[in-house]
């Protein structure tokens, strides 16, 4: 035929990659060529759909047809079928929990239906690897509208009236920070994008520089322009392969066609990036680290004054700001604050996006606008809790965030709010924890964390969170004593005063906000060792309830250290020594017979 | 050094590339088991041929539409607007015809 009419596109973020979207579409591009309809049918790769459960997905246009979990074995019906005949393969389409009915059109899917995509507005939507694709949905626009017709000034009002918010966890005033950066007296000045993304279970930046690269190169060039920088760097974790690979082609391309380089638009401004990768410390995702490690310096932290904006990296004005902030920018300059404005609430304008995960049934990655309520986001988009379990919590802000409890639900979405609710909206992790999760081992898993990846600079931090952390262990072993709440509060209390930067200042939030919500948690495995959730092992003691016990012998059978004894149809009992408290048999257990 | 023109001519002529994912007008063609037999590939050739010289804002798509066998091959409009026109016992000068009769009413991708 040799005229393309269709466009399938494959999602080639690190999710579905992990699920073998490779090997699937090499699947599709044989199928394709057996059927004849290699040059009828473009196969492109994006970045992420944002519905990572679901994996790999394909988007067939220009139905708009969103299919999921596509193995290489459906290839060959999907292409010989739909690409064929036009005939939908319903078993592959997506299919809404409750009722089961499958939904062929994202849009009406009910994880994409609360959605706005401001920052992650390309990714699903282009090649991420062709600058052309990003061009066509109005790419670079913003940087020839800034440097061919506003002043340095000019731009830094806009995005101060757009009333953008650093996204990356602190939400201080982006366009305060480059008016900073670009009073601030020096001959040479720097640009950095903060791409270190450490916190657990959180792949916004990442998803964002891996579908829609260009973006980020195009804020960062505006950012250059507005505060006088002609070179930027971009700080990325080198655990991420696939973001590094995509920026450096992103570079490599808009240095091609001069939108990097020397005299962008025939402006005189000039402007070039570099990439500097991370080994994964947490700590150098915190900006005077970071730019200690650009460095070429171990990643420590230093006390601020003086700031980045007036010293930074060598010591010459440097703005920082992460990556979504950045993704932000070209649609600010170009369609204006006012707009942007228009979405999410008075005091937090636009969206969000944030990492789904824990125990909800659509883990992935979601943007909304600013304001949308906790429930909003767990139950309409994250579809609720599996097995009809209780929801118990849900934390935000990654390890410096905290747990907020179901009467706290209603709470929108935005950096005031989570704040005064007892959290903070971070650069936006968001884990859900149901009834079976222990609020207390939860506080330590998150202070394991930050007392791992404190640099060690400063004593309060260093030694703090270490004792802090020997409290937690105690208590969730069982060895908690009168007293430990009170040492934990206190800790906390000089910890987070007198902590020299970020991670130490807040790495106790965990447990203040675990002990604000849940103390009754706290004082049950203290006083009554136990363990409410049934979590922590050495607070558990597993018994078979003879009356509720039927004798049909599957937790015997699961058991794997033949622990349960007893005949068919006979109550069974459980051997306490023998017993490695693995709950196997309580998950069998069709009758509820056993306690912990 | 690149231009704003010339960054703007990418721009306009990628985005006609990819009118494909956000479609406004679309033609679609009886693909169907019956529909291949009756010769709606050609038909689809026949149509895309027509719509890329004539740079029309319209996709052309291929579902298995149901129509009675003696109609096939068939050939559905279907307007940004939600206007529907059928056409049935397509041949392919006949279709070339039909998608000159509706470029004033999609308009070119150039405008889109």
């Amino acid at each position: 035929m040799g005229l393309i009419r269709s466009h399938v596109l494959v999602c080639a973020g690190t999710g579905c990659v992990s699920s073998g979207c490779k090997m699937m579409q090499e699947a599709m591009q044989q199928a394709l060529e057996r059927h004849g309809l290699s040059s009828e049918i473009k196969v492109v790769e994006t970045g992420c759909f944002g519905f990572c459960k679901e994996g790999p997905i394909v988007m067939v246009y220009p139905e708009g047809t969103f299919y999921c979990q596509v193995k290489p074995e459906d290839v060959e019906e999907l292409v010989s079928e739909h690409l064929l005949k036009g005939r939908i393969v319903e078993r592959l389409l997506y299919k809404e929990p409750v009722s089961e009915r499958a939904i062929s059109l994202f849009n009406d899917i009910g994880f994409y239906q609360k959605q706005q995509r401001v920052a992650l507005r390309n990714c699903g939507k282009i090649n991420p690897e062709s600058i052309e694709e990003y061009i066509a949905r109005d790419g670079y626009q913003a940087l020839a509208k800034a440097v061919t017709q506003m002043t340095p000034t000019q731009v830094i009002e806009m995005v101060s009236e757009s009333g953008l918010r650093g996204r990356g966890g602190g939400g201080f005033p982006a366009g305060r920070k480059w008016e900073f950066a670009r009073v601030a007296q020096g001959d040479i000045k720097y640009v950095v994008c903060n791409a270190d993304e450490g916190d657990p279970g959180a792949f916004m930046d990442r998803s964002i520089l891996e579908g829609d690269p260009h973006s980020v190169v195009e804020a960062m060039a505006i950012a250059g322009y507005a505060i006088g920088a002609k070179q930027g760097y971009v700080y990325v974790r080198a655990e991420y392969p696939i973001a590094v690979e995509r920026l450096s082609i992103a570079i490599k391309q808009a240095r091609e066609l001069g939108l990097l380089g020397k005299n962008i638009f025939g402006s005189g401004f000039d402007f070039d990036l570099g990439i500097r990768l991370g080994a994964g410390a947490f700590v150098c995702g915190e900006e005077t680290a970071l730019l200690t490690s650009i460095e070429g310096h171990r990643g420590t932290p230093r006390p601020r004054p003086p700031y980045p904006a007036v010293k930074g990296l060598w010591g010459k004005p440097t703005l920082i700001n992460n990556v979504e902030t950045f993704a932000n920018i070209p649609v600010i300059i170009l369609h204006g604050p006012a707009k942007f404005k228009s979405i999410g609430t008075d005091t937090s304008p636009g969206t969000k996006v944030f990492a789904l995960a824990g125990n909800i049934n659509n883990t992935g990655l979601v943007e909304v606008p600013m304001g949308t309520t906790l429930r909003e986001i767990v139950y309409d988009i994250g579809g609720g809790i599996p097995g009809g379990k209780a929801f118990k919590a849900c934390q935000t802000g990654g390890p410096s965030g905290g747990c907020l409890p179901a009467e706290l639900l209603d709470t929108p979405v935005d950096y005031d709010s989570l704040t005064a609710a007892g959290s903070m909206m971070g650069s936006g992790g968001l884990i859900v924890m149901d009834e079976d999760n222990c609020m207390v081992d939860v506080a330590r898993f998150f202070l394991e964390f930050t007392q791992d990846e404190s640099c060690g600079k400063c004593v309060p931090c260093r030694e703090g969170t270490k004792r802090m952390l020997e409290i937690l262990e105690r208590i969730t072993n069982g060895e908690g004593v009168a007293g430990d709440i009170e040492l934990l509060e206190e800790l906390a209390e000089v910890i987070s005063r007198t902590s020299l930067c970020g991670l130490g200042q807040t790495a106790p939030n965990p447990v203040l906000a675990t002990l604000k919500f849940f103390r009754d948690e706290y004082e049950a495995h203290i006083y009554e060792k136990r363990c409410p959730a049934g979590v922590c092992q050495a607070l558990l003691s597993y018994a078979i309830v003879a009356e509720k016990c039927k004798g049909c012998g599957l937790c015997k059978k699961v058991c794997p250290v033949d622990a349960i004894s007893g005949d068919l149809r006979q109550p069974h009992t459980i051997d306490k020594d023998k017993c490695i408290k693995c709950g196997a048999c309580v998950a069998k257990c069709p009758f509820k017979a056993i306690s912990r | 050094m690149m231009t704003v023109a010339q960054l703007n001519s990418i721009r306009d002529r990628v985005r006609k590339e990819l009118l494909i994912r956000e479609p406004h007008n679309r033609l679609v063609v009886g693909v169907g088991t019956v529909g291949i037999a009756a010769g709606a590939r050609e038909i689809m050739a026949a149509a895309m041929e027509v719509v890329n010289t004539l740079g029309l804002d319209m996709v052309v798509v291929g579902e298995d539409l149901s129509v009675p066998a003696e109609q096939m091959p068939v050939v559905r409009f279907i307007g940004a607007d939600g206007e529907e026109i059928t056409f049935t016992s397509v041949t392919a000068s006949k279709i070339r015809e039909i998608v000159k009769d509706l470029a004033d009413k999609v308009g070119t991708a150039e405008n889109a």
